[in-house]
């Protein structure tokens, strides 16, 4: 049998453990409670979201084990943390990649390729007829020359009615004369 | 050598009677000295001594104190019979007239190896506010101990406030707890003595009549009522029982 509390402090002692144990036995009541209730099937558990005999938490896990029970399945992909973070990875790899320094040098020679290259193509036409002119070259070369009909030809620059067209001579280079502009199809379809 | 526990704080409702129940639990060897214009205590009644005050704040002020100090003769008297532990439940509006009288008899309280000490009520009301540094200074030249326990009943005190006691003053602190209604009722109606003796065998009964569940919730609110009183009022209770 237990030694009646004869100081202050023994009684201070005994009043804190009366406290816990009725702390205890409410607990104990509202847990085993709560198991009777989640034996039950979610729709019945509903009736007792208010169960006086639950304690506040035991009434949240009832509450959550109805939400986890009436929840429908989620179909939709959602990667996952470790793809997540792959994913983080990989744009970090890639964001430092892109801004190397010889990376961006190799970006500005490309881009100034490009342009030229861009401006030396010439604008493309077909002839609809047989087109006569005098074609000169860069060293006074001067030759008469028919464009056959429907052939493709590098057009330099169209004024008014004319077309200045070039064409290739393995010995001259570039040959430079006149056509009408008239018998070009400037918009053909290839 | 007799002690005697002066519980005071002017302003009504800060919770004097729950601190003299607490101690009361604590020391079951002290007796009881009740100034109240009605009895509370009621269910100490083995342990007590009533002494109804009739005297209202206006007519202690009427009189200089005459109308008071007539009826405090039966008090001192009391005190002065005092052999063991004495918790002394000063009612509102009674601690102002008494302390000055204990103050002017303290001398041949000592005579008789009697000692005191106070312990003031404080909460954040204005009133309880501005009383608690006027008691403790009235009683600062006849008592050897002083406590002040702060009831958060209505809130938190100021913590300048409570600095502003001073040293020397032993601080505790009573929280605020949300009771259950019913255990709010039994508590008015059989105060801690009867959580402490009867509650536990009480317990199917109050099963009975509210329900399982509510039952064991009001067993552990006032079980932790209990204890948090006694806890608020120990420092004061080992004072006494040393």
């Amino acid at each position: 049998m237990a030694r009646a509390p004869t100081t202050v402090q023994d009684r201070l002692r005994a009043a804190r453990e009366a406290e816990r144990a009725a702390a205890r036995r409410v607990s104990a009541a509202s847990r085993t409670r709560l198991t009777e209730l989640l034996r039950l099937v979610p729709r019945d558990r509903m009736a007792h979201l208010d169960d006086p005999a639950l304690t506040g938490p035991d009434r949240v896990s009832l509450r959550r084990s109805i939400q986890v029970a009436l929840a429908k399945p989620r179909r939709r992909w959602r990667p996952n943390g470790r793809m997540l973070a792959r994913g983080r990875r990989f744009g970090v790899w890639l964001l430092r990649g892109v801004l190397h320094p010889a990376v961006l040098a190799l970006l500005v020679v490309a881009g100034g390729w490009f342009e030229l290259a861009r401006r030396a193509t010439p604008q493309v036409g077909r002839t609809l007829q047989p087109l006569a002119t005098n074609l000169s070259g860069p060293r006074g070369f001067v030759m008469t020359y028919t464009v056959p009909a429907n052939s493709w030809v590098a057009i330099d620059s169209l004024e008014r009615d004319l077309a200045w067209i070039r064409v290739w001579e393995p010995r001259q280079g570039y040959l430079h004369g006149a056509v009408w502009r008239a018998g070009l199809d400037l918009a053909p379809a290839r | 050598m007799p002690r005697i526990l002066l519980v005071a704080q002017d302003k009504g409702g800060s919770g004097k009677t729950v601190l003299v129940r607490a101690l009361a639990e604590c020391l079951p060897a002290a007796r009881l000295i009740e100034i109240e214009a009605g009895r509370r205590l009621v269910e100490l009644d083995d342990r007590l001594a009533f002494f109804p005050v009739r005297a209202e704040r206006g007519e202690i002020n009427r009189t200089g104190g005459a109308a008071a100090r007539a009826e405090f003769d039966g008090v001192l008297n009391a005190m002065a019979a005092a052999e063991g532990p004495v918790i002394v439940d000063v009612g509102a509006n009674t601690a102002g007239s008494l302390l000055p009288l204990i103050r002017e008899a303290s001398g041949r309280y000592g005579r008789r190896g009697i000692t005191f000490a106070l312990l003031v009520v404080l909460t954040s009301e204005p009133g309880a506010l501005a009383n608690a540094p006027v008691l403790l200074d009235l009683a600062a030249p006849f008592v050897t101990a002083r406590f002040v326990v702060e009831n958060q009943v209505e809130g938190p005190v100021d913590p300048a406030a409570l600095k502003a006691l001073g040293k020397g003053v032993t601080l505790t602190r009573l929280e605020l707890l949300s009771l259950d209604a019913r255990a709010n009722e039994l508590l008015q109606q059989g105060g801690l003595r009867f959580i402490g003796e009867d509650l536990a065998a009480a317990e199917d009964n109050l099963a009975a009549k509210f329900g399982f569940a509510e039952a064991g919730r009001i067993v552990e609110d006032l079980t932790a009522f209990r204890a948090k009183a006694m806890a608020a009022a120990a420092p004061a209770a080992a004072w006494l029982e040393s």
